[in-house]
């Protein structure tokens, strides 16, 4: 059994040497002693290397011969696709390792060959096994890894390059839970959930506005965009964090005032409404649907709002468009009181009006008419803005677009949302 | 070794190891479905017997009814079951004896049972009965056509004779595996084909046995499937059947994206709580939970479903290689593949050729997030048993007092096992060790006579507290008498709509048994917290007492109250 080693000394060559010129101290990098995958191909080598020279040698004989040439050229080539095999898997293996340590291949491209050369030298002269004793040796090794594995998964005694290049290759699921560096260097960023209470002026007319499935896209351009629409009014810019992705807890932590906690398990809540009601401000809410909606007529009431009003029960429901009118109406009403009026847009609710089935949709024409949507919302904020100078609007999303096919989902960070405070 | 001799002596060990179950063992069934089905089939649920099984093909509820006729008081579902795993274990032992003559084949078929008794006997399950059945028909069948002709045999003795019989057999044993489960069976199906494929040439010499014996296997299974399947599709069974897919999709799945599915269904206007209260297995309501708006989330399901990508796969079935390492069956096929290159090298290429099945099969469970323990098992199972045919004669023989030694000490070891820690089995779903009684402080006697003394009211259960009841009415050897489970009603489960419960609900005046807990004759246990879910869809105020608690078990009465327009809550 001493020949097993030259296969398992020359795998474990073609593995380590890599490993140990790109060597850094303090690296924590796993890696097997021998390639299982060069370890099988090398036994493979010396099996066909002695076919082809048991078939040569023999007094050439017309039609045998030619029959033997044939196989003969048959074997040589299965020895070349077995060495470009050996090169292959020794490169996917220097690879691997470069892409973990974040190196560019460089001068190290040369290793596998080096490598690779040594180790058919050293298989050269070995006797060949079975192919019996190839399948049971390459069958063995693989359940003794997994035993060892098992146990002590510190060092693992194979490497399997192919199978880890192949898991490397494999598209990741978008990484879009936490915000990219550049994003937080650009943007106010804020764990805040009391964003309105932050920035309501109470000297003035207050307007919170929430817009509906206004997430941060990932492509920062894409927001960038969305945001000149403000250029000249935004007072400050931001994106903040939302516990869930639901318009109905974005609708209620944006009114809320203050949280008291007792004791005991139970919570009581002041809401801005009440609050502001109680110092004789005029409190509106505006929503051009329907008071079942989310089941607005169970919460809202709540909230301690002096007016409420649903488009549908007025002759609606309300596009954007009406809503805005609407306030904006109110807003010109010449008189000494103040007021805070919260909205919530519907334009850019999901599933979008118009489109069957929230999920088959085709992508990019949900993008585009998501686009378009949010822009026209979001310009009749700024005209409003632009238009009552004199009024502090707070606008903010209430959760990323959700409900539509996942793919245009993951173009938006999850549950961060954008706010702008205007004038 | 003689065909008498090696069936007695399979008889024998495996009889050892029944008793040692029997005695030392926690007789129970080892999953609560078949605790269920058994009492399904004995009516405990309605006035008369009902062979609609679900998982388990209708043929074995109705091929027990006579026996129930005739001996009403013993659980006949459970001795059905264990006799299927006794005859599959014989058989397989047999073949082990035959194969390997005595001196070996005593050795292996005692390590065999040894090693796997107490999975299949004292963790009996339908799943695992199927896998052992149809494993056991498979080698039947194999062995028969190999040995039909067995080099050097006359052509009248023993062995061509009993050929035929065996394969008949397997044909039997491999239908009943088809009828305890569908799946398992036809997971089976690779393996056999793959086995009879390295005994390519044998088949061709018994071409006709063979093919008469495959095609009444599949014919025979397929007719069965169709039958039972067909019982179902009635008028009286419509509502049952259609709340099986969502009710499999809510309570089994945690393979999906779960808080993305609240909020898209929050989105669309319906209500998160109800979707968490489907997941939490309460779901028996006609109206707000018929089965098209069940269907209506699965729909939503359906996209957040976790994906593997292709590229993953040869890693995580290199995993799962790992995690096989686990399971005494894996090691089981590892040994018999080592003996085939022992001692018939041409046919080694059986190991990767099993292999590959295994990792085929295990990839398609894979995709669907699926893999558990006892149906990997059932594939090292199949991959083990199909390996037995071909090993050629062992050319060293062992002593005779050493086998004898050895197998004493098994013996010896074993009863000692069983008698220390014969309640500890391995989990079907997970392969750890561990008991199959629960924790539990609550004396279930308080509660059926508390549930006896008020014999006008229903009950209606969570499906924990419906679980529970069964560890404590009748063990599995004894049938759960007509009407034992009549007035306690899972609001979960795959009970639910089933036909006889429909009635008895009506008989109580119950039309939806999750709107009508209000009703003065219906008591709640353990589900206290559906007050929100009454005053959301159906009534203006619920309040809900709780009656009675009794260790674990909480009755609670609903009652609906006059609406006072109080100081209005936060529905959040």
């Amino acid at each position: 059994m001493n020949r097993l080693l030259y296969p398992l000394v020359a795998s474990a060559l073609v593995t380590i040497v890599p490993f140990l010129l790109t060597f850094e101290k303090g690296q924590d990098i796993i890696r097997g002693l021998f390639g299982f995958e060069e370890f099988f191909l090398l036994m493979l080598f010396v099996f066909v290397k002695d076919k082809i020279q048991a078939c040569s040698g023999h007094a050439p004989e017309s039609l045998r011969a030619i029959c033997k040439s044939a196989k003969q050229s048959l074997l040589i080539l299965a020895l070349v696709i077995i060495v470009v095999a050996l090169l292959a898997v020794a490169w996917l293996d220097l690879q691997n390792l470069l892409a973990i340590k974040g190196w560019s291949t460089g001068w190290y491209g040369v290793v596998p060959f080096v490598t690779c050369g040594m180790a058919i030298a050293m298989m050269w002269k070995v006797k060949p096994f079975s192919m019996s004793a190839i399948s049971f040796i390459v069958f063995v090794t693989l359940i003794t890894h997994l035993f060892a594995y098992n146990h002590y998964a510190a060092q693992p005694l194979s490497q399997f390059p192919v199978v880890d290049y192949m898991s490397r290759m494999a598209p990741k699921p978008v990484a879009r839970n936490d915000l990219s560096e550049s994003f937080k260097s650009k943007y106010l960023t804020t764990d805040s959930a009391s964003i309105t209470r932050n920035f309501i002026d109470t000297a003035r007319t207050n307007v919170v506005v929430l817009v509906e499935s206004w997430g941060v896209p990932l492509d920062t351009n894409r927001f960038v965009e969305q945001l000149r629409i403000f250029d000249g009014i935004a007072m400050q810019v931001g994106v903040h964090h939302r516990m869930y992705s639901r318009t109905r807890t974005a609708e209620r932590e944006d009114l809320i005032y203050m949280v008291k906690r007792d004791s005991t398990v139970h919570r009581d809540t002041t809401f801005l409404p009440q609050v502001m009601q109680s110092r004789g401000v005029k409190t509106l809410f505006v929503y051009g649907g329907d008071s079942l909606e989310q089941m607005r007529n169970r919460y809202i009431r709540n909230t301690g709002f002096g007016e409420v009003l649903y488009g549908a029960v007025n002759g609606g429901p309300w596009s954007d468009r009406e809503s805005a009118k609407l306030i904006d109406s109110l807003l010109s009403v010449q008189d000494s009181v103040l007021r805070f009026i919260a909205w919530t847009s519907r334009d850019t609710k999901f599933p979008l009006h118009g489109f069957k089935d929230p999920y088959k949709i085709d992508v990019a024409a949900v993008n585009s008419a998501y686009t378009e949507r949010l822009a026209g919302t979001l310009q009749l904020v700024a005209n409003l803005a632009k238009k009552h100078p004199d009024v502090r609007f707070i606008v903010q999303g209430d959760h990323n677009p959700i409900l539509s096919p996942i793919k245009f989902q993951e173009m938006f960070y999850k549950r961060w949302v954008p706010f702008v405070v205007l004038n | 070794m003689p065909f008498k001799r090696a069936i007695l002596f399979s008889v024998i060990i495996n009889l050892f190891f029944l008793v040692l179950c029997f005695v030392f063992g926690d007789i129970k069934f080892g999953a609560i479905d078949d605790y269920f089905m058994a009492a399904v089939l004995t009516g405990a649920h309605g006035t008369d017997y009902n062979p609609h099984l679900l998982f388990v093909n209708a043929i074995y509820g109705y091929a027990l009814l006579p026996l129930y006729h005739l001996f009403p008081k013993v659980g006949w579902y459970y001795v059905g079951e264990m006799f299927a795993v006794f005859v599959s274990f014989v058989a397989i032992g047999y073949v082990l004896l035959r194969r390997c003559g005595e001196r070996w084949g005593m050795l292996f078929a005692t390590l065999f049972v040894a090693m796997f008794a107490s999975d299949f006997y004292l963790v009996l399950q339908f799943t695992q009965c199927a896998s052992i059945l149809s494993a056991a028909g498979m080698l039947l069948f194999a062995y028969g056509v190999v040995e039909r002709f067995a080099a050097g045999a006359p052509s009248n003795d023993m062995k061509t004779r009993g050929a035929v019989p065996m394969v008949v057999l397997g044909v039997i044993l491999l239908l009943w595996g088809s009828l305890m489960r569908w799946q398992a069976f036809l997971m089976g199906m690779p393996f056999f084909c793959v086995g009879l494929l390295f005994h390519s040439r044998k088949c061709w010499k018994s071409r006709w046995l063979v093919i008469v014996g495959v095609a009444a296997m599949f014919v025979g299974a397929y007719a069965m499937h169709y039958f039972d399947a067909s019982l179902y599709k009635n008028t009286e069974y419509a509502p049952y059947v259609d709340i099986q897919g969502p009710r499999a999709t809510l309570g089994d799945g945690s393979n999906y994206n779960q808080n993305a599915v609240y909020e898209d269904l929050e989105e669309m206007g319906k209500s998160g709580k109800d979707y968490q209260m489907l997941t939490n297995w309460v779901f028996y309501d006609t109206e707000i939970f018929a089965a098209d708006s069940m269907r209506a989330i699965t729909d939503v399901i359906a996209h957040y479903r976790d994906k593997n990508e292709r590229g993953d796969l040869p890693r995580l079935l290199l995993d799962a290689l790992g995690h096989s390492l686990h399971s005494p069956l894996f090691w089981t096929w590892f040994f018999f593949c080592l003996l085939i290159f022992v001692t018939n090298r041409k046919k080694f290429l059986y190991l990767w050729a099993s292999l590959a099945v295994v990792f085929y099969l295990m990839s398609i469970l894979i995709g669907m997030n699926r893999l558990v323990y006892r149906v990997e098992s059932g594939f090292w199972l199949y991959a083990a048993v199909l390996a037995i045919p071909l090993w050629e004669r062992f050319r060293f023989e062992l002593p005779r007092k050493l086998v004898v030694a050895v197998v004493a000490l098994i013996a010896v070891v074993n009863v000692f096992s069983y008698a220390t820690s014969g309640e500890l089995v391995r989990d079907p779903s997970t392969g750890k060790s561990r008991t199959i009684a629960i924790e539990d402080s609550t004396d279930y006697k308080q509660v059926f006579d508390y549930i006896d003394s008020e014999p006008d009211k229903m009950f209606l259960l969570s499906m924990n507290a419906y679980m529970r009841f069964s560890h404590h009415k009748n063990p599995p050897y004894l049938a759960e008498p007509i009407g034992a489970f009549r007035r306690t009603v899972s609001l979960g489960y795959w009970t639910p709509y089933l036909p006889e419960i429909t009635q008895t609900l009506a008989e109580f005046g119950i039309k939806n048994p999750i709107k009508d807990v209000v009703h003065d004759n219906v008591i709640v246990v353990n589900v206290g917290d559906m007050v929100d879910f009454l005053q959301r869809h159906y009534y203006d105020s619920v309040v809900v007492d709780t009656l009675k608690v009794i260790g674990e078990m909480n009755f609670f009465k609903y009652r609906l109250v006059q609406s006072t327009d109080s100081v209005a809550k936060e529905v959040e």
